[in-house]
């Protein structure tokens, strides 16, 4: 292994300590939690957390701030934070309004985060878990809600937080997160696994003359192989598995999302990115302001997430509003 | 019948016992997954004992076996410290809270009841190559010493040959729950690390029965 890093001990410690010392004068790191907080939430709105393994960076400490995250807590290399730390997010967050403890789908996550909202609400505040799952590909539609959360929940990082940001009560904020949710679809393609900086090993096996589609975020064993084919071909049959799954067809505007993994370069995520608005040109479909860049990775994985939101005038709205969360900065550039 | 001194001085040995072998669980974890798990397992251990040390030598089994329980489930995460974890809670809500407090019924109810809540929230089932696999035929095992009327240590003899047996099946099965369930296919051959540490616990409350001289 040829990485980048001290002793696998020390990768949290290590780098949450730099992101802090960039970011200080807007976050912060609650003492003695593995929690990264805003110093400037809102009194008086609905408060949006997350707890997730590390190694998905910037996802999700670089989501924290302003019509986004109000706090994330984070775990070990892609394992959950144990539930004192989401609890102690979730009371850091809290303004008196509630919490949403957003919840990517995956055991660890929603373990620990259900034992945070439980014990929040064992202390009189209202703590109320969103899962998020849209990984087309990790299990059939009859059984939607054993789906993986993978690149797409990156909507509801922004979404859920400009809405919670205008001020709505806890049950409205649950129900749009939800909603987005429901109308968000992913599918993610991989050449090469990430290699996992505490084993060394690498996340799966890929052959060489082939792509797994359907990958996890940690790797997770794919749903099935594709032989090296021409771009243009494979970003029509990822726009196909959403477009099947999602009922996006009509005149429909949908935001895109196009996430690289981690070793995929800008270059190929610009090239991907034009075959989709190509292919969704030809079915009738515009896109509104997409999201291009590396936002969710899997160490060094090289891949692509193709996500869509069927979206409705209020998150096209949203969409736009302006956040000072330092993950945002894609090279679609209308995020910032 | 063991009682609240002793679960204070059992949960010291079994923190001795994970840190002993955490480099060999990860490198069982390290055949199909992250490699961590022995480690994870250790550290969370410390933590425990640490809270266990703080309450001091007077308190209650059902205290001691919370506290420890809890404090790992935070320090761990994943998905592995909540389940992990449940093993203490529950054998500490099963606990009597007189001087004689864990016993075979006790440690029976203590973890059927953990394995009824690791199934449900993790959503494994038997066959799938985790820690389930050695609970459940440990489970039965001490389940059926109950009612025969076996002395503490007989029955957990039979209960750590049971959990050892259901290591060895592992190593036939393909992974589909876990961390492992990423290599799938690959994962044949190999036994699960959870599984094994849970064998690991079981065999350490029969050595620990034997050391204080109990029949």
């Amino acid at each position: 292994m040829k990485k980048f890093i001290n002793e696998p001990e020390q990768i949290a410690e290590d780098m949450i300590a730099s992101f802090l010392s960039i970011h200080h004068r807007r976050l912060k790191k609650l003492t003695g939690l593995s929690v990264v907080a805003r110093r400037d939430i809102e009194a008086d709105k609905v408060g949006i957390v997350i707890g997730n393994g590390l190694g998905h960076e910037p996802a999700c400490i670089g989501f924290v701030g302003k019509n986004a995250l109000d706090c994330n807590a984070y775990g070990n290399l892609f394992s959950a934070p144990g539930p004192k730390h989401i609890l102690g997010a979730i009371l850091e967050a809290d303004q008196g309004r509630g919490v949403i403890v957003l919840t990517s789908n995956h055991a660890g996550d929603v373990l620990n985060s259900g034992i945070a909202v439980r014990w929040a609400r064992e202390d009189g505040i209202d703590a109320r878990m969103v899962l998020l799952y849209d990984d087309v590909l990790s299990a059939p539609k009859h059984l939607i809600h054993e789906r993986r959360g993978t690149a797409g929940t990156f909507f509801n990082y922004r979404l859920a937080g400009a809405y919670a940001g205008e001020g709505h009560d806890i049950a409205a904020v649950e129900r749009f997160a939800s909603r987005v949710n429901e109308r968000t679809r992913t599918v993610t393609i991989a050449s090469v696994p990430g290699t996992s900086p505490l084993s060394g090993e690498p996340m799966g096996s890929i052959r060489a003359d082939e792509y797994e589609i359907g990958i996890g975020v940690h790797g997770e064993a794919a749903a099935s192989v594709l032989k090296v084919q021409p771009v243009s071909k494979i970003a029509a049959r990822m726009a196909d598995y959403l477009l099947t799954d999602g009922d996006y067809q009509g005149a429909e505007e949908i935001i895109v999302l196009v996430n690289g993994c981690g070793q995929t370069t800008n270059m190929e995520l610009l090239i991907f990115y034009g075959e989709v608005e190509r292919y969704l040109q030809e079915k009738g479909i515009s896109i509104y302001r997409p999201a291009i860049g590396s936002f969710i990775t899997t160490q060094e994985m090289g891949g692509i997430a193709l996500s869509f939101l069927k979206a409705d005038d209020e998150m096209k709205r949203l969409w736009s509003r302006p956040t000072d969360a330092p993950g945002f900065m894609g090279i679609g550039g209308n995020l910032v | 019948m063991l009682n609240s001194r002793q679960i204070y001085q059992l949960l010291h040995d079994i923190t001795d016992m994970y840190e002993e072998n955490k480099q060999e669980l990860s490198r069982l974890d390290g055949l199909v997954g992250d490699g961590d798990h022995g480690f994870s397992i250790a550290r969370g251990c410390q933590a425990g004992l640490k809270a266990v040390r703080n309450l001091g030598d007077g308190a209650q089994a059902r205290e001691y076996l919370k506290i420890y329980g809890r404090e790992l489930t935070n320090e761990v995460g994943g998905a592995m410290g909540p389940l992990f974890g449940l093993l203490f809670t529950e054998l500490g809500r099963a606990a009597k809270a007189d001087s004689a407090c864990l016993g075979l019924a006790e440690l029976a109810a203590g973890l059927d009841s953990a394995l009824a809540i690791i199934c449900q929230l993790g959503g494994a089932a038997a066959g799938d190559k985790t820690m389930v696999d050695s609970m459940i035929p440990t489970v039965k095992s001490l389940k059926r010493s109950v009612r025969e009327g076996r002395s503490f240590l007989d029955g957990l003899e039979r209960a750590a040959l049971e959990a050892e047996k259901g290591v060895q099946d592992t190593v036939a099965m393909v992974a589909r729950r876990g961390r492992a369930k990423y290599v799938r296919e690959r994962s044949k051959g190999v036994p699960d690390a959870g599984a094994t540490s849970f064998y690991y616990l079981v065999r350490k409350v029969r050595d620990f029965a034997d050391k204080e001289g109990q029949q």
